[in-house]
């Protein structure tokens, strides 16, 4: 039911502050999570990684997007909830070391 | 029936998404919010009701106690989904026999059974399967109408259910994928086994695997009963897109249960098929045992969870933009769920 202009705008997402996808098609929209409240107690020292296990390579060192090795599947990557960035934040200077 | 042609008959239409009805989540201010409490609703519509429970436990204690009459020293146990209660309106009741002497998978014992069981008016429409890999009686409950298989000395079964109930106590928010992603299928046809698609322990392994790996969930950080909208998306995410089924197999590490990968190129024993396009899940009580051998439409399985995802998130979208008026009576899980069927009351308690 929407006007379909010809001309094709460049889209841009202000969320993400990238061109790949519009406002509109923010994949934040969706991949918004409830998080539990104050999980932030435990101390930065006794932090440990939790099991990470790679999509595409099967690595335990890495998550799938994070992944060194050419793509296996053919449909494309546009970011997957397995992400390093996907950890919460006190984890993500010991995962990406 | 008029309603299986598709004529549309007078009156009110039925739904093809009953779960919506008078739970309306429109005004939900996140869209993966309103697709989580969708995704409750479904669940209550399908779980059963305290008369659907009474009616399943009186036809299994009745075949238990009569199998037990007719052949003592044998037991009956109940396995699969209704054993784990992760079974769907309508699915079949799976029992196994087994004996102290642990020889009664023969054709001469199957024959015994079905014709006890017919005498005693306990089966109808009863069928014997004894050339199978896994020899089973069929047949029909006469009052309950529902469908029983019974197989013989297996306990593979039994463990299985065991390690489930495990993991439903231990993962709560399992049991609502579980059942989301196997009335998916079962809406595809493409729960059935015996046509190349995805079996209930498989389907099982695959959430759990999934929600143990998820950087949320395994930090601790989110509740999976909260976030069930967005998991479900990203379920299919996985599965429907990124997971190297070339490459990869689904394990549990067999000492801690542990989610992991194995690469197929070091474990050929558990490569049965013949692409390397293939779904391969490790047995957890058997790591040489490829509980997917059976699976060989990985085809439309990927396909089917790559649609789910787009159609999932491309609603998200469309209802994200759209008007309060336009929200009213949408459903999200609409798109990739249909329920067809006799109409249920809701579970709400
Ligand atoms: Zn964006
Ligand atoms: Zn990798």
């Amino acid at each position: 039911a929407n006007c379909k202009s010809k001309v094709k705008k460049r889209t841009y997402c202000r969320n993400c502050d990238t061109f790949s996808h519009g406002d509109e098609n923010c994949p934040s929209i969706w991949r918004s999570y409830l998080t539990k409240p104050n999980n932030d107690q435990s101390d930065e020292e006794s932090l440990v990684l939790p099991v990470t296990a790679c999509y595409n390579c099967g690595s335990s060192d890495h998550y799938g997007d994070e992944c060194p090795e050419p793509r296996s599947s053919r449909v494309p990557n546009l970011g997957t909830a397995f992400s390093g960035s996907n950890l919460p934040r006190k984890f993500r200077p010991l995962y990406f070391l | 029936s008029a309603d299986e042609q598709g004529i549309i008959i007078d009156g009110p239409k039925k739904s093809l998404y009953p779960w919506i009805k008078d739970h309306d989540h429109s005004t939900q201010k996140e869209i993966a919010d309103w697709l989580t409490m969708e995704i409750k609703d479904f669940v209550d519509y399908v779980s059963p009701s305290s008369d659907e429970i009474v009616t399943r436990n009186t036809v299994v204690n009745r075949l238990k106690t009569q199998i037990a009459k007719f052949w003592p020293g044998t037991e009956a146990h109940v396995f699969g989904s209704c054993a784990t209660d992760l079974y769907l309106p309508g699915s079949d009741i799976d029992m196994v026999v087994i004996s102290e002497t642990g020889d009664y998978e023969n054709r001469s014992r199957l024959y015994q059974l079905s014709s006890f069981l017919r005498s005693k008016k306990l089966a109808k429409n009863v069928e014997v399967i004894a050339n199978a890999k896994v020899p089973i009686i069929k047949f029909v409950d006469p009052e309950s109408e529902i469908h029983i298989d019974v197989s013989f000395e297996r306990t593979n079964g039994i463990d299985a259910a065991k390690r489930i109930r495990k993991w439903l106590i231990t993962t709560p928010g399992l049991r609502e994928l579980v059942l989301i992603v196997k009335q998916f299928l079962r809406s595809r046809r493409l729960n059935n086994v015996h046509v190349g698609g995805l079996g209930g322990y498989a389907t099982i392994i695959m959430c759990y695997h999934f929600l143990r790996l998820h950087p949320k969930v395994s930090t601790g950080s989110i509740d999976i009963l909260d976030n069930l909208g967005v998991l479900l998306i990203e379920f299919f995410e996985l599965y429907g897109r990124n997971f190297s089924y070339d490459n990869l197999i689904i394990s549990l590490d067999p000492n801690t249960e542990e989610p992991r990968y194995l690469t197929k190129g070091t474990n050929a024993v558990l490569n049965t098929a013949r692409s390397t396009f293939s779904i391969v899940i490790q047995d957890p009580a058997d790591p040489r045992n490829n509980i997917t051998r059976s699976s060989y439409n990985l085809r439309d399985l990927k396909k089917a969870f790559g649609g789910a995802y787009q159609l999932l998130v491309e609603k998200c979208y469309e209802l994200n933009g759209a008007s309060y008026k336009d929200r009213l009576g949408q459903s999200i899980l609409g798109d990739i769920i249909r329920f067809k069927g006799k109409e249920r009351d809701f579970n709400d308690d």
